[in-house]
């Protein structure tokens, strides 16, 4: 396990000297991630500032809540981000040199570039979460600034998890990219607002699938706030626990799924 | 046909089938489409939160201002950026350049090839979101499809502009991205401009890119009508005919950059 860290951090490192070869597109890829992410809640605050509050959330709430969404969703795009190379890697047969090495396929395929936007979202979400938090109408204990590090991790796993398990099915299909896509258009686009302006066909999918769980419900139980879905209570601190089984969920997929690659022919 | 259709057909033509290629991805794009929509529409519901009208539009109205907008945003997304770039990149362009019809002309059959692929889909989308939403008819159809061709023709101008920055940039990846994204808020795609700050949406109606959604959807829903609806659209005829303009200069410079790597 901790060869496989260090043989991980190695591939890293040529990695990231890979990209710093190209210095002013660094620049422009981190300001487009950082961008992509933050006009969506400009446009939320032009609507908020006058209208007030939108299911009786008002501005420095919803903050709180995207601010915990963007950074959970560059928790798992930061470490994740390479899946999508996948499909590209196995048409074109990549995955064999993968197999043949003694580190984790997974962990080659995580290090083979690095993508510098997933840092412009981790560092707008971060930026955004402290300027929320310190705002929000929340009194911080150690104990709530422990679980919203946990939340954020669990919302970053619960995404991750779809993810690392739909890029799995490419071993099979070739192709995944539309299903990935679309899964992270559902997270983007719902996970963003408030779940409880939806009607209850609407609440009930976004908790099964589980969009609630990454940034809505944990939002609502540091404001102290009653959710108006169809769940328990506890759901607002499900997200670390339900995370972790997803993520789990997903990398046994991906093990189980390698084994069906089946190379290029070349 | 005559001689010179017939050669620009077949860019179309050729296109054409380079999307259908991609079926599932049409396909996922629609999804997405479909998605934003109903998230807009139930976003606008909260928001007006009972109240039947603010600022003087009805909720009915604001509605279907989202659902138009999502769809004009639909026929303003093109692959001409990306297009270029690749062909730029790997040195296709040499082969581009060499063929009978222009290089700007032939980017201009591919922007007419997504739109003849994109107009069923948008009707298609269009029709169930009338039936599923409640969008109202539009208030003046000869005007808004006028208006729609208009902003059309100036998200093309705008696209080809960024295009030519491949001839000296090569990569277009994080600008084409930052641009697609604040096109979104700058166009008035994502709020109109009336729900603006006035200083916002007031630099906004300065710039061309309202006129690409902004003018036509206002005029779908009646409130830009009579003498300010003409207006609007002399606006718009404005900026096409000046984008166009520059269009042309920077590609005739643009071209000279043309360095074929490899190849």
């Amino acid at each position: 396990m901790l060869w496989q860290l260090r043989a991980g951090l190695i591939l890293l490192g040529g990695a990231f000297r890979a990209t710093a070869q190209y210095r002013a597109n660094i620049f422009s890829n981190m300001a487009a991630g950082a961008a992509f992410q933050t006009v969506g809640l400009i446009g939320l605050w032009v609507i908020l500032n006058r209208f007030g509050e939108v299911a009786g959330w008002t501005m420095s709430d919803v903050a709180l809540m995207y601010g915990l969404r963007l950074t959970a969703h560059a928790a798992w795009a930061v470490p994740l981000n390479q899946l999508m190379e996948i499909e590209h890697q196995v048409r074109e047969g990549l995955i064999d040199r993968y197999l043949v090495r003694p580190v984790n396929p997974l962990v080659q395929l995580l290090t083979g570039r690095v993508r510098l936007n997933v840092f412009g979202d981790l560092a707008a979400g971060l930026i955004l979460l402290a300027v929320a938090a310190s705002r929000a109408d929340v009194d911080w204990t150690p104990a709530r600034l422990a679980f919203l590090v946990l939340a954020i991790l669990g919302g970053g796993m619960i995404e991750g998890g779809f993810q690392l398990g739909l890029a799995a099915i490419s071993f099979r299909t070739l192709g995944t990219s539309e299903m990935r896509f679309t899964v992270d258009t559902i997270f983007n686009l719902y996970g963003n607002y408030p779940a409880k302006i939806f009607s209850v066909p609407g609440q009930i999918a976004l908790s099964v699938l589980p969009v609630a769980f990454v940034a809505y419900l944990p939002t609502c139980a540091l404001l102290g706030r009653d959710s108006g879905l169809p769940l328990p209570d506890w759901a607002g601190y499900a997200a670390p626990g339900l995370g972790l089984l997803i993520a789990t969920g997903g990398y046994l997929f991906w093990r189980s799924q390698l084994r069906n690659y089946q190379g290029a022919g070349s | 046909m005559s001689a010179w259709a017939l050669e620009r057909w077949s860019f179309v033509d050729n296109r054409i089938r380079t999307v259908f290629a991609y079926r599932v991805d049409i396909l996922a794009w629609l999804v997405g489409i479909a998605l934003h929509l109903v998230l807009m529409v139930t976003l606008w519901r909260a928001v007006y939160a009972g109240r039947p009208v603010v600022d003087g539009v009805p909720l009915a109205v604001m509605t279907t201002y989202a659902s138009i907008a999502a769809l004009q945003a639909l026929l303003n997304n093109d692959d001409t950026v990306d297009w270029l770039t690749e062909r730029i990149r790997d040195g296709k362009v040499g082969a581009d350049l060499a063929r009978p019809v222009g290089l700007l002309q032939q980017q201009v059959c591919g922007q007419a090839a997504q739109l003849v692929m994109k107009v069923p889909m948008i009707v298609l989308v269009g029709l169930v979101a009338m039936l599923a939403v409640g969008v109202s008819a539009p208030a003046a159809p000869g005007a808004f499809l006028l208006s729609t061709a208009l902003g059309w023709a100036v998200n093309c101008c705008l696209g080809l502009l960024l295009a030519a920055t491949a001839f000296w940039t090569l990569e277009t990846d994080g600008t084409m991205f930052l641009y697609f994204v604040l096109s979104g808020l700058l166009s008035g795609a994502l709020v109109p401009l009336w729900v603006m700050p006035s200083w916002l949406g007031g630099l906004l109606s300065w710039l061309p890119w309202q006129a690409v959604v902004y003018t036509p959807v206002s005029i779908y829903i009646g409130r830009l009508s009579g003498s300010a609806m003409w207006s609007a659209i002399g606006v718009q005829a404005l900026w096409a005919a000046v984008l166009a303009g520059l269009v042309v200069l920077v590609w005739r410079r643009a071209v000279h950059r043309v360095v074929v790597q490899g190849g």
